[in-house]
């Protein structure tokens, strides 16, 4: 823990730990270097302010336009949508005629690693843009727990597309530990 | 609400009150703090606020000891903390007595 505090000192800038690098290396070798201690201590380096203020104006940003970005993120997910429901369709239900008219076309996209991964990670990238700059969650240590809360105000455009990401990450899901397990 | 918000104390008051006794290095502001106010800061916290309390004038540092560098409330600063100190018992006071009302 003493030496993920040491690394966690460099995210501060030179001169400050100039000034205060000693001060605060002191008091880790005092016994100061818990887990809570590495947090704080992350958490409240000029960078990882910079970081968040960076995340907090794209969310921000994303947010005053939640019909554009949830268009968007319908965009995003379609591909894997479709993929998903001509399977069910064709393997759960017995109904072949879609899965079987997009194969031929799907097939060299599907079978190609960076198409699979695309197609893999897309309801991830759809749900985070859908949902998150909607959601705040505030996590911190409250009397030495680990203390997270977490409220949502999530348009219904966003929801639709949320939902509907949420549940092609369930179906992928499943079908990967039928397959794998 | 937890405990903690409820309390709701400012670290740099908490450094403030806590040099108020005397030149005090980080680690003992961090067990005084913890003793009087319950409160447990970080090492990012304390010296995020030993450096705003610095550049503002409130408090300086004094020559090392056994690597460890004391701080101490300047006069600015022990005049600052009398005011706000003044203004918390002052909330305090209004508080009460409409809640006794």
């Amino acid at each position: 823990m003493k030496t993920l505090m040491r690394i966690a000192l460099r995210l501060y800038p030179t001169p400050w730990r100039r000034r205060y690098g000693n001060e605060v290396r002191q008091l880790i070798d005092d016994g100061h270097a818990s887990p809570f201690d590495l947090a704080d201590l992350v958490a409240h380096a000029p960078l990882a302010a910079t970081v968040r203020g960076e995340l907090s104006t794209v969310k921000s940003h994303l947010a005053t336009h939640p019909t554009r970005v949830a268009v968007v993120a319908l965009a995003i997910v379609l591909p894997t949508a479709v993929l998903v429901v001509v399977s069910v369709l064709k393997y759960v239900l017995g109904v072949p005629g879609p899965f079987d008219s997009i194969e031929p076309g799907a097939t060299p996209f599907v079978t190609h690693p960076i198409g699979e991964t695309v197609l893999i990670l897309a309801p991830y990238v759809a749900f985070g843009l859908a949902v998150v700059p909607f959601t705040r969650l505030r996590v911190g240590w409250t009397e030495g727990r680990l203390a997270a809360r977490a409220e949502a105000s999530v348009p219904l455009t966003s929801l639709v597309v949320g939902v509907m990401s949420a549940a092609l990450i369930v179906v992928m899901a499943i079908y990967w530990i039928a397959e794998n397990l | 609400m937890s405990n903690d918000r409820r309390r709701g104390a400012d670290p740099s008051l908490l450094i403030l009150i806590s040099l108020a006794a005397g030149p005090r290095h980080g680690h003992a502001m961090l067990l005084d703090v913890a003793a009087f106010a319950g409160q447990r800061l970080g090492p990012g916290t304390l010296y995020g606020a030993i450096e705003r309390l610095e550049q503002d004038g409130l408090i300086e540092a004094l020559p090392e000891v056994e690597r460890r560098t004391p701080y101490r409330l300047t006069s600015n600063g022990s005049t600052y903390l009398a005011g706000r100190l003044d203004g918390l018992q002052n909330l305090a006071r209004i508080g009460r007595s409409r809640m006794s009302a």
